[in-house]
Order: C-alpha cells, then sequence, then structure tokens
C-alpha cells in the first residue's frame, strides 16, 4: 500500500467512525445485549444474584400462552396483511399507472395514511371501530347490507379484535406499496407491452407476462418489507386493544414489552426478542435468497 | 513541459493482469496517441499517470521523478474525460476557475487565465452558462479549457471526441492538434480510432491486451507494421492476410493467392508463414505486364469515387473476406468473375508469431 | 368491450372514487371530527354528518392548547426529529460516502455489517437499549431520544447506492484539479446529491416523528415528550373529548403531509429507487 492510498484509508475511516459508533452503541451493542439476557435470570427489583440459567427463558416464553398466541397471531397478520396489502397496493399503482387528469392527487390521497404517525391512525380507527350502531363502521355496513348487519363492539370482541387491527394496518401501509410499484411499473419500457399487444396478447396476458415479470425485484421488496413491519407490529395494538380481549389481538413485540415493562421480567422479554430476530432473519433471508434465485440483482 | 516514462509497469485489478510489464517514453512536448482495441489497457495507462489508480509493480516518471506515492492533484497532470466531467452544478466560468482556485491562486490571476483559456476556445460568450445548457461541442470545448488554464505539465485525454458526432468530431479534431501545437505541451491522447491516431499523433503507441506492439510514427506504422496485430489494426479494410504457399518454377518465385498463382519479385523470406496485402495493392488491370487475379466476387462495395470488391480465398479461415480497392466502378454483380491486378511489390511477411519480416532477408 | 369506452370510464372513476373513500374517508372524518363539539363526533359518527359538519368551530384546537402542553409536545417534536435529521444526515452521507468510494481496510467488513444491521428491528433490541442507558443514567430527555437514531443502516446503504450511481469521473476530475478528498467530497458531490439529502431527510422525519414506544419506555416528564405520546395521554385525560383529540391529531399530521406533499418527488425517488433495484 503505498502512501497515498493510507491518507485515503485515514479519511475513509474518520467518514466512516461516526455512522460506526452509533450502529455499534444503539444497535449491536444492545442486540449482543439482549442474546446475553436471555440467558439469565434478570428480574426488574429482584434481589437475586444474576446468573446464566440455559435456555429457561426460551422454555417459560414458548410455554406462555399470551407469548404463544402473540406468535400465532403475527404468523396470521402476515398471511392475510401481506397478501391482501401487496395485492391492493398493486391494483392502485396499475391504476394510476393510467395517464388522466388529476392523477398526482390520487396519488397523495391514496399515499396520505403512510405518514400519519401509528399512533394517530390507531386513536382514529378506535372510534371508526366505535361500538354500538352510531359507529363509523357499524353504521357504513348497516347502509350498505340494508340493515341486516348486526352492529358489535369490534375491539372489544375476541373474533374481531384482530382483523379489526389488520385492517388498519392495510389501511396505514397500502399507499407505501403503491408508490414502489407505480415506480416499478414505470420503469418497464414501454415497448414490451407494444411488441406483446402487435403480439397479439390481450390485457390479462399482458399483465401477466410483462407486467408482473418486471415488477419481480419492487413486488419481492415490498413483500419483504411488509413481511418485516407486520411481525414488528406494536403501536395499534398497545393503543387500540393493549393486546386483549384476552390476549387475543396480542403480538410478539407487545408481549415483549409487556413483560418487560408491565412485569419487570427482564430475561424472558430478551428471550422473546431474540426469538423474533431470528424470525425476522429467516423471512428476510428465505425471501431475499429467493430474489437472488432469479438474478438480477446484487 | 515534461518528459513522461513508464517503466516495467504493471497493473493488476483482483488479481487479474491488464498490464504486465510495460515500458514507454513520451519525450517533452511531444503529442503521444494511445491506440488500440477497447480493454487493450490503453485507459488503465492513462488512469495510472493520473494518480486515479495505483501501480501495481514497476515507476511512473515524470521529469526524472517518481510520481508512484503522489496523489492526482500532486502530479500537475490534466485530464479531459470521454463523458467531460464538468461539474454540472457550477457555471462555466467556475468550472475553469476550479482547478485554478484549488491551487490557492490569486482571485485577479484567476479571472485573467480564465478570460485567456476562454479566449482561445472561444467560450466567452458562454461564461455564465451551466454544463447542462451546453451542446456537445461546447462541453467539449469547456473540458479542454478546464485542462489548458493549469498550464500542466502534461496533457491526459481519455477519448475525448468519441462523444461527438462525425462532423464536429473532425472538426474538434484539427484544433485539438493546433492547440497541442501551440502550447507545446506533453500529451498522452487515448483512443480506439485510428483516423485520430493517425491525423493527432507525432508517434502512435498500438497496444493490445496490456502490450505496447510498436511505437512510431503514423505512416511507418502504416507501412511497415511490426507485427499482424498492428497490420490488422491499422487500416480499413484491414489489410488481407494469407497463409503464404509458394513455390519456384521455372526459376521464378510464385505465391498462391485465390487458388491462383502469381510471379514475385523475389522470393519470400525463408520464415515466411503469412502474407499481408493492403486493399489498396488491389486494381483493375492497366498494363499488359500487370500481375492479375481472377476472383470470384462476394460483394461490391461502390462508394462512388471508389469501389470495395470483396473476395473468399479457400485458404483464409471463413467468415473472412479478402478485400481489394479499386478505382472507378467495375461492371459486376455478386458471383460474377472479375479480373483484379495485384502489385505484389508491397507484400508484407510474417512468420508464424506473427512478426514482421522483411523481404529477400532470409534469417 | 371496447365498442363501449364510456362504461370502461365510468368503472374506471368509480373505481377511483371508492379506492379514495375507503383512504381518505378516516382523514376526512378525523378532519371534520376536530371542528365540531366533542359530543358529536360519536353521536353522527354513524350519518353522513361525520364527515361533513353542520357548523364549524375551531373550539377544539383552542381546547387542545389549554387542556394539554400541546406546544412543548411539538416543541420537543420538532428537537428530536430536527437532531435525527440533521446529524443523520450528515453522520449517514459520510459513512455512504467512504463505503461506496474510498479504499480503506475493513470497508468489505463495515458493508456487511451495515446491510446485516438492517435486519435488526428496533423493537428486539429497544428493552436492552432501555436497560443499557438507564445503567448510564441516560434518560427523560429529548437527546436520548434523537441521538440513537443518529446512525440508520438504511441512510446509510440508501447514501451509498446513490453515491456509487454518481458518475465516478466528476470526483477524479476534481481530484486531478487539485482537490482533496473531502474537499472533493464537500464541493463536488454534495452539491450534486440534492436528491439523495432530501430522500433521506424525509425518510428520516417520516420514520421518526409517529415514534410511539421509545419516548414511552424513556421518558416521565411531560417537558419531553413528543407529539405521539402527547395524543396517547390525551386519550387517558378525563373528559374524553373526541374532538380535541382529533385536534391534537390534525395539528400533529400537519407538519408530515406538508412535508410530504411538498417533497413528495424527492421520497418517491429516494425510497422507489431502493425498491426497483431490490
Amino acid at each position: 500500500m503505498t502512501a497515498l492510498r493510507h491518507s485515503e484509508a485515514r479519511v475513509g475511516w474518520w467518514l466512516t467512525v461516526p455512522a460506526l459508533a452509533g450502529l455499534a452503541a444503539f444497535i449491536l451493542l444492545p442486540f449482543v445485549l439482549a442474546v446475553m439476557l436471555s440467558f439469565t435470570n434478570l428480574r426488574m427489583g429482584s434481589p437475586l444474584p444474576v446468573a446464566f440459567v440455559g435456555l429457561d427463558n426460551y422454555r417459560l416464553a414458548f410455554g406462555e400462552p399470551a407469548f404463544r398466541q402473540g406468535l400465532f397471531n403475527n404468523v396470521l397478520f402476515a398471511l392475510i396483511v401481506v397478501p391482501v396489502q401487496t395485492a391492493l397496493g398493486l391494483g392502485l399503482a396499475v391504476m394510476l399507472n393510467n395517464r388522466f387528469h388529476g392523477r398526482w392527487l390520487f396519488r397523495t390521497l391514496f399515499f396520505m395514511p403512510v405518514v400519519f404517525p401509528l399512533s394517530l391512525v390507531a386513536v382514529v380507527w378506535v372510534l371508526i371501530f366505535a361500538p354500538g350502531p352510531d359507529g363509523v363502521l357499524n353504521a357504513v355496513l348497516g347502509a350498505l347490507t340494508l340493515g341486516v348487519w348486526e352492529p358489535r363492539d369490534f375491539l372489544n370482541d375476541p373474533a374481531w379484535a384482530l382483523p379489526a387491527i389488520m385492517v388498519t394496518s392495510i389501511w396505514q401501509g397500502a399507499g407505501f406499496q403503491m408508490v414502489i410499484l407505480l415506480a416499478g411499473l414505470q420503469a418497464i419500457p414501454r415497448q414490451l407491452y407494444e411488441a406483446a399487444a402487435v403480439d397479439g396478447a390481450g390485457a390479462l396476458r399482458r399483465f401477466l407476462h410483462v407486467t408482473l415479470p418486471g415488477l419481480r425485484n419492487p413486488l419481492i421488496f415490498v413483500v419483504i418489507v411488509t413481511t418485516i413491519l407486520s411481525f414488528r407490529v406494536f403501536d395499534q395494538v398497545r393503543i387500540m386493544t393493549r393486546g386483549g380481549p384476552q390476549d387475543a389481538s396480542t403480538t410478539v413485540i407487545h408481549e415483549v414489552v409487556r413483560h418487560a415493562f408491565d412485569q419487570g421480567q427482564v430475561a424472558p422479554a430478551a428471550a422473546m426478542s431474540v426469538v423474533f430476530f431470528l424470525i425476522v432473519l429467516a423471512v428476510t433471508l428465505a425471501l431475499r435468497s429467493l430474489m437472488r434465485q432469479q438474478g438480477t440483482v446484487r | 513541459m515534461a518528459k513522461v516514462e513508464f517503466r516495467r509497469v504493471r497493473k493488476d485489478f483482483d488479481g487479474q493482469v491488464v498490464i504486465p510489464a510495460l515500458d514507454l517514453r513520451v519525450q517533452d512536448g511531444e503529442f503521444m496517441v494511445l491506440l488500440g482495441p477497447s480493454g487493450c489497457g490503453k485507459s488503465t495507462l492513462l488512469r495510472l499517470l493520473a494518480g486515479l489508480e495505483s501501480v501495481s509493480a514497476g515507476e511512473i516518471v515524470i521529469d526524472g521523478r517518481v510520481v508512484n506515492d503522489l496523489s492526482p492533484q500532486a502530479r500537475n497532470v490534466a485530464m479531459v474525460f470521454q463523458n467531460y466531467a464538468l461539474y454540472p452544478h457550477m457555471r462555466v466560468r467556475d468550472n475553469l476557475a476550479f482547478p485554478l482556485r484549488m491551487r490557492g491562486m490569486k482571485r485577479a490571476e484567476i479571472e485573467r487565465r480564465v478570460r485567456e483559456a476562454a479566449g482561445v476556445l472561444g467560450l466567452e460568450a458562454l461564461l455564465d452558462r451551466r454544463p447542462g445548457e451546453l451542446s456537445g461541442g461546447q462541453r467539449q470545448r469547456v473540458a479542454m479549457g478546464r485542462a489548458i488554464v493549469r498550464e500542466p505539465a502534461v496533457f491526459l485525454m481519455d477519448e475525448p471526441l468519441s462523444n461527438l458526432d462525425a462532423r464536429l468530431r473532425v472538426q474538434i479534431r484539427t484544433e485539438i492538434a493546433a492547440l497541442q501545437k501551440r502550447l507545446g505541451t506533453t500529451t498522452l491522447y487515448v483512443t480506439h480510432d485510428q483516423v485520430e491516431a493517425m491525423t493527432l499523433g507525432q508517434r502512435v503507441a498500438v497496444m493490445e491486451a496490456g502490450r505496447v506492439q510498436q511505437v512510431d510514427d503514423p505512416l511507418t506504422l502504416y507501412r511497415e507494421p511490426a507485427n499482424r496485430f498492428v497490420a490488422g489494426f491499422l487500416g480499413n479494410p484491414p489489410m488481407n492476410i494469407f497463409p503464404v504457399r509458394a513455390r519456384t518454377r521455372d526459376g521464378r518465385h510464385q505465391l498462391q493467392l485465390a487458388g491462383q498463382w502469381l510471379d514475385l519479385g523475389e522470393a519470400p523470406p525463408g520464415k515466411a508463414c503469412f502474407a499481408g496485402i493492403r486493399p489498396e495493392d488491389f486494381g483493375l488491370p492497366a498494363k499488359a505486364d500487370d500481375v492479375t487475379l481472377t476472383v470470384q466476387v462476394e460483394a461490391l462495395e461502390s462508394l462512388g469515387h471508389e469501389t470495395l470488391v470483396y473476395f473468399r480465398d479457400a485458404e483464409v479461415p471463413s467468415p473472412a473476406l479478402c478485400a481489394g480497392r479499386v478505382t472507378g466502378d467495375p461492371a459486376g454483380r455478386p458471383g460474377d468473375a472479375l479480373c483484379l491486378a495485384v502489385d505484389l511489390s508491397g507484400v508484407h511477411w510474417f512468420d508464424a508469431a506473427g512478426d514482421a519480416l522483411r523481404a529477400g532477408r532470409s534469417d | 368491450m371496447n365498442n363501449m369506452p364510456w362504461l370502461r370510464v365510468l368503472m374506471a372513476y368509480g373505481l377511483l372514487l371508492a379506492c379514495t373513500a375507503v383512504f381518505f374517508g378516516p382523514v376526512l372524518f378525523m378532519l371534520s371530527g376536530s371542528l365540531k363539539p366533542d359530543e358529536l363526533v360519536l353521536a353522527e359518527a354513524g350519518t353522513w354528518r361525520a364527515l361533513v359538519p353542520e357548523s364549524v368551530s375551531l373550539d377544539n384546537y383552542r381546547s387542545v392548547f389549554e387542556r394539554v402542553p400541546f406546544a412543548s409536545y411539538l416543541a420537543s417534536s420538532l428537537i428530536i426529529n430536527g437532531l435525527i435529521v440533521g446529524l443523520g444526515l450528515m453522520v449517514n452521507a459520510f459513512a455512504g460516502y467512504a463505503l461506496a468510494r474510498l479504499r480503506w481496510w475493513g470497508r468489505n467488513g463495515v458493508l456487511v455489517l451495515v446491510l446485516a444491521l438492517l435486519v435488526i428491528p428496533f423493537e428486539a433490541i429497544a428493552v436492552p437499549l432501555f436497560y443499557q442507558l438507564s445503567w448510564l443514567g441516560w434518560r427523560d430527555d429529548h437527546l436520548v431520544q434523537a441521538i440513537p437514531f443518529v446512525a440508520n443502516p438504511l441512510a446509510i446503504y440508501l447514501f451509498y447506492s446513490f453515491f456509487l450511481g454518481l458518475p465516478r469521473e466528476l470526483e477524479e476530475a476534481a481530484r486531478i484539479d487539485g482537490a482533496g478528498v473531502l474537499r472533493t467530497f464537500f464541493t463536488i458531490v454534495i452539491p450534486n446529491s440534492a436528491a439523495a439529502f432530501a430522500s433521506v431527510a424525509i425518510v428520516l422525519f417520516l420514520f421518526h416523528w409517529g415514534m410511539y414506544l421509545w419516548p414511552l419506555l424513556m421518558t416521565t416528564s411531560e417537558s419531553v415528550r413528543p407529539l405521539p405520546l402527547g395524543i396517547a395521554t390525551f386519550h387517558t385525560l378525563p373528559p374524553l373529548a373526541w374532538g380535541d383529540i382529533l385536534a391534537f391529531g390534525v395539528l400533529m399530521v400537519l407538519p408530515v403531509v406538508v412535508v410530504f406533499v411538498v417533497f413528495q418527488r424527492w421520497f418517491v425517488q429516494g425510497v422507489a429507487s431502493v425498491g426497483v433495484k431490490g
């Protein structure tokens, strides 16, 4: 290495140090700490000396019905929200990919919920899900079904609490997918559509053979992001249902926070965090390898 | 003013050898063109000299000083990039002033030099525009201006004309030649275009696969190519290369072309494996004693003042066609037989390795 | 189908309006609720008056300022987000540039680390980070809500991929013209990276404006709490006045909507480019 490269190397390091320090102190270190804590018996306010307890916390976590329910809810949440939200985002994007007046306005309107803080979204939807025939959703459904709909208390009904949170999340997130898929649509060369049309492909075939393949990368990207986000669900749950009724709408992160802060069970909470991280990692790697398998992406 | 010298310069990228061991000297004030196909290492050589890449081994010397460890800004070279690399957020004036400002020059001096350079290149009216508002030719001139304004020891130009249309390219080519002559600054000019190389270079270094194949003035390169690569790279259409099939019959030396035996003035050199004949050594028969060759025409391209005749020699591996350049407009169609005169006094001989041999020398 | 284009147009616009109702309805509901008396918010929720108030008054907005320290929440949110965006742009742009363009020992290792950290969700480390910082005695101020979010793997990655796409010759020309590495970065690279800076700024701002879990864990004083905690506090503050809460919500979301509407081109560019490339 020459003197010339030395000076470049020095600058390179100095430019990276601030970011690296931040990442190490506020992401890497707490993550390592979480892993370590998950193998100890640390409790808030407990006089016991901290000791290594092996996999006890993991056993405890998985032995807890609320945590298992949370895991189940997260998986269910992802299985429903990801496809529905992506399909909705794709539909909106395809619609807005046509040229018409006011396109900009509609894009802004559809995207607006994305910029709403989740805490606010949650409060607004608490009102929309309000019980009784005067609740917004109950009234709308009543009108649409010509009075057949029985008004119910969505957020306090074990069968409806989780779906209500799903609806809220889909409403908030679909615009995000739309924007990315719209950009993806616009990146597909027009000639491909023209070539397909010349070859005699109808609208459906053009969508299947030109649009979808052309959108592969953006689609996989939004699926990864939405999947991860649906495992991270917390704010809505905390504000709308507090995980209830009877844990019907709890999630992994909600359990983590509940254990760590409401009950002082730090170590089991750390174990849950580690489980949560492993799930997110697995999902990300699986989806990314799917993406790489098909080539074209670094 | 400066001499530039590459001594056993080697460059690897990720373990891949791009330039194995290169020696090259550029004289003070010389206009040296580096010519070769893409990927031959000519641009890399320029970037090594500029300090944008570091050498893996060997030395680069500017004016007797080894510059291997100097940063680009310490080497006092100026470079014109293929895409010009004008700073998009700066006006032309600031683009020209940037290198001077970086050297801490006084404002009045900067102002004077910028005006001078703009005058030389006819940029006065454009000084307050941004690069995005300029045409291709104007941008090219600004890039030249940014290079000359510093009065550097060496100019480096990396295919500076390749983004221009054909007409502008000719015009700016002559401008560059005149400018360099006037300033007398040592210049290294990289191109893959043989016309640029022939018209601009005092000397041309032809490169292939990281090696210099031949360094000579343009006419010598054309007339006495050192090997088959140089012979085939210069000239359009390129020199026809035939495998040598020679015999001596009735005391006359003969060479077989397109299945016919033609008389040679003298015997081919002993080691000759290939014979090279330029397209212009063919013609339409005019005199009775012309050596003639009857060929089966594959294609004819009429350019008005001349016609290119393409034919096949069974010994030359397909799909390569042999080309003859004849003046006038021979009547004929593909498939016809055509009688061509061949001037065999200018045959180039190459040995099995492709190196040139002198006729009559039997070593 | 093709011989009835007007039917298709009609259907298309019908679909558009339905989607608008779904996506904008709740927003309109919030807006209109914030402008009418508290008791009518729920009472009229089941009628079309939910979206169009009979009479408009700013009483709720007045009461937001009177009942809770709204100005203090807003100031906290602005300080926290100002710090995150301001410092975040600097720190992450530096790192992104060093990773994209400079050659130094350990660069590939750091790049892999950044990509790996991208996967760690904040929620998974919130608890240990809480203990880590509490152990240092650092809590309940503005800085503790901002500094942990300054270095951001996503922002580094956005900058990194943007700088990779910048034509290298610009920087090389500057180096040859006599500028050093840092000078090149400041005088040549930054002025040509407005799109990257704008989109990272917007991403950082949008992500952190609504931050709820972390301030909930780290703060106890009203004086340092940001808007999202404010609205939650409000929620539990008797009497439950829905009009006030919605007015608070409108005030809270207004800055983000303005930022988004003004800068949406940058935002779409920044986020979408990552998505399209993968």
